[in-house]
């Protein structure tokens, strides 16, 4: 998929303050340590479905 | 799906977001790490990743976004590039069930399989069967809806797609419960005239969109109480405007 250069940049310079991985790119792999309702065991589960991961805290 | 993600205690996660936020989606513990590696500096933060495992967005995506998504996603289970799993393949791309199963049975009968190739046949067979069961959940649903016409129209096609197999038997029974309802049955005869009164007419061209209002009309009064009625009185009123 072909990604507009100024949009990269802007993600890459908002990545750099306060944006999360930018649009595009592959998301990293990263280990379960465990889960609850039912969750996947491993990333690699979750290859070839649509994911929407929310990054978030009880704080 | 949606998973959640955090790095705090199971204990904690369990407490906050399932019992008192009342979450029902997966939630995976991490290491504090993962943040760094993502970028993550704020809480919450939402990522969505397409079916090639690319992050597409931050942010909650729309309807019209997941179902773009949603396209690419094959429903094709993962097995290795072989000649020997080609026809397992085609059957699963063509969802020739009926296929699967047989292919998978006699791929699970042949004594010298060795640990993968049993793994994934195991693994393929649970996957018919969770569709097996969506499937069937869903006709029980249909069996049930009063839109008879809509119903009709998606029974057949499960009939069609799992001929041979258990879902097919349990459509063809709801559809044989469509059949003997007269309230049913009143109003698939209604939609049936409907479609062909349409097919008569082309509604770009003035006089025969005229016509069609005025039939259209007649359509609605004589099938009174009928949702086909409903549908061609707003279509008489929309084209006449």
């Amino acid at each position: 998929m072909l990604v507009p250069i100024r949009s990269v940049a802007v993600a890459l310079l908002f990545a750099a303050a306060t944006l999360a991985q930018a649009p595009g790119q592959a998301a990293p792999a990263f280990e379960f340590l465990g889960g609850l309702n039912d969750a996947p065991k491993s990333f690699a589960e979750l290859e070839g479905k649509v994911v929407i991961l929310d990054f978030a805290r009880t704080w | 799906m949606l998973i959640g993600v955090s790095d705090e205690e199971e204990s904690l996660i369990q407490d906050v977001f399932l019992s008192k936020l009342g979450s029902k989606h997966p939630w995976v513990r991490i290491q504090p790490s993962v943040d760094t590696l993502y970028g993550i500096t704020g809480f919450p933060t939402v990522l969505v990743l397409d079916a090639s495992g690319k992050v597409v967005q931050q942010g909650m995506p729309s309807e019209a976004t997941l179902e773009r998504l949603l396209q690419d996603v094959s429903l094709v289970p993962k097995m290795p590039d072989e000649p020997r799993f080609a026809p397992l393949r085609s059957a699963w791309e063509k969802t020739d069930y009926l296929k699967v199963r047989d292919l998978l049975a006699k791929l699970a009968a042949d004594p010298k399989l060795d640990e993968a190739t049993k793994a994934l046949v195991t693994g393929q067979q649970e996957e018919l069967q969770k569709r097996t069961d969506r499937v069937l959940a869903r006709i029980a649903e249909l069996g049930a809806s009063t839109d008879f016409a809509m119903a009709d129209e998606k029974l057949e096609r499960i009939v069609a797609t799992w001929r041979g197999l258990p879902p097919a038997d349990a459509a063809k029974k709801a559809l044989a419960g469509i059949a003997a309802n007269p309230a049913a049955k009143k109003e698939l005869a209604a939609a049936k005239s409907l479609a062909k009164l349409r097919a008569q007419f082309d509604p770009s061209r003035i006089a025969q969109r005229r016509k069609l209002v005025e039939e259209l009309a007649k359509f609605a009064k004589k099938h009174e109480g009928t949702k086909a009625a409903a549908e061609a009185l707003a279509e008489s009123e929309r084209l006449g405007r």
